[in-house]
């Protein structure tokens, strides 16, 4: 890559990097707007005043024009890195973020109340209660626990908004495979536990029968 | 039904939150500035990817405009209407 390549692409992550932020601002001043008109539309209850009629509609096309700002600042954004593919094919990918990188507030809380596998399955060795289908739930679990390792479900790594290189989140996997191993050594001394119990009982029914013999 | 001091009290949130989308939109502004200088990089290239950008650029900044002078009326008429309560 010769140099003045190096010097536009880095001219072109810095631009694509304030447009992002721009298109952000442009989306909070939107939902600025839109709590102006709400208000707006609440004192106005109960009345048609005129002036408030016209306060009203000025909040909401400022609004839907704030939005809209947005939306031409996201496909500005588009064309420029369109450009870019064509100067350096993928090196755009590191310069803007994963669509769907940044979860909002309802997403991140989504994914915070979700329960995790690896707790579904430490519940589920609680509930195992029988131990005459305590090996089978265990070989299920075992299933389960493979299932839950980051390697089952390998999810994409997604880099943070305007990454300036690449980026990975192993923090989090590599804290969901201890978790994981955690939960599997769980289920291991659970199952033993489970073992010993079965084996016990068979011992004592054929102790059982061998004095009633 | 609300009274006076109640419409008042909920016009000067309504501004307030006017007033801060007048803000954002300001903020929007100079970032496009920024954009713009920053667009210098591509050295006027004709490749229409460039040209696509910089004119969605252009009709984002007109909208802009737009925006903050609207914010500005709606938060005169309101103070219209909120002096026209005594």
């Amino acid at each position: 890559m010769t140099g003045s390549v190096e010097d536009l692409l880095a001219g072109m992550r810095s631009l694509l990097v304030a447009i992002d932020n721009a298109a952000v601002s442009a989306t909070r001043a939107q939902a600025d707007a839109q709590q102006a008109q709400g208000r707006y539309q609440q004192a106005a209850t109960g009345t048609a005043h005129p002036v408030l009629v016209r306060a009203v509609a000025a909040a909401r096309t400022a609004a839907e024009k704030a939005g809209r700002t947005a939306r031409l600042l996201a496909k500005s954004a588009d064309a420029y890195t369109a450009y870019v593919n064509k100067i350096a094919p993928g090196a755009a990918g590191a310069m803007r973020p994963v669509p769907g990188a940044m979860p909002d507030g309802g997403e991140l809380t989504e994914t915070h109340s979700r329960e995790p596998k690896w707790r579904r399955l430490v519940n589920k060795v609680k509930e195992t209660e029988s131990a005459d289908d305590g090996i089978e739930n265990f070989k299920k679990m075992a299933n389960d626990g493979q299932a839950a390792l980051p390697g089952g479900t390998v999810a994409p790594v997604r880099p943070p908004m305007a990454v300036l290189g690449p980026a990975t989140n192993e923090g989090p996997q590599v804290g969901d495979a201890l978790i994981a191993g955690a939960a599997l050594a769980l289920l291991v001394m659970r199952g033993s536990e489970v073992a010993v119990n079965i084996k016990r009982r068979y011992l004592k029914r054929r102790h059982g029968k061998d004095e009633g013999s | 039904m609300s009274s006076v001091e109640e419409v008042k009290a909920t016009l000067a949130q309504a501004d307030e939150s006017a007033d801060q989308a007048r803000s954002g939109m300001a903020g929007v502004r100079d970032g496009i500035a920024e954009v713009r200088r920053l667009a210098g990089v591509t050295h006027d290239s004709r490749d229409p990817d460039v040209e696509a950008g910089h004119a969605r650029l252009r009709a984002a900044d007109v909208e802009v405009v737009r925006v903050i002078r609207l914010l500005g009326e709606a938060m005169e008429l309101s103070e219209q209407y909120r002096r026209s309560l005594g």
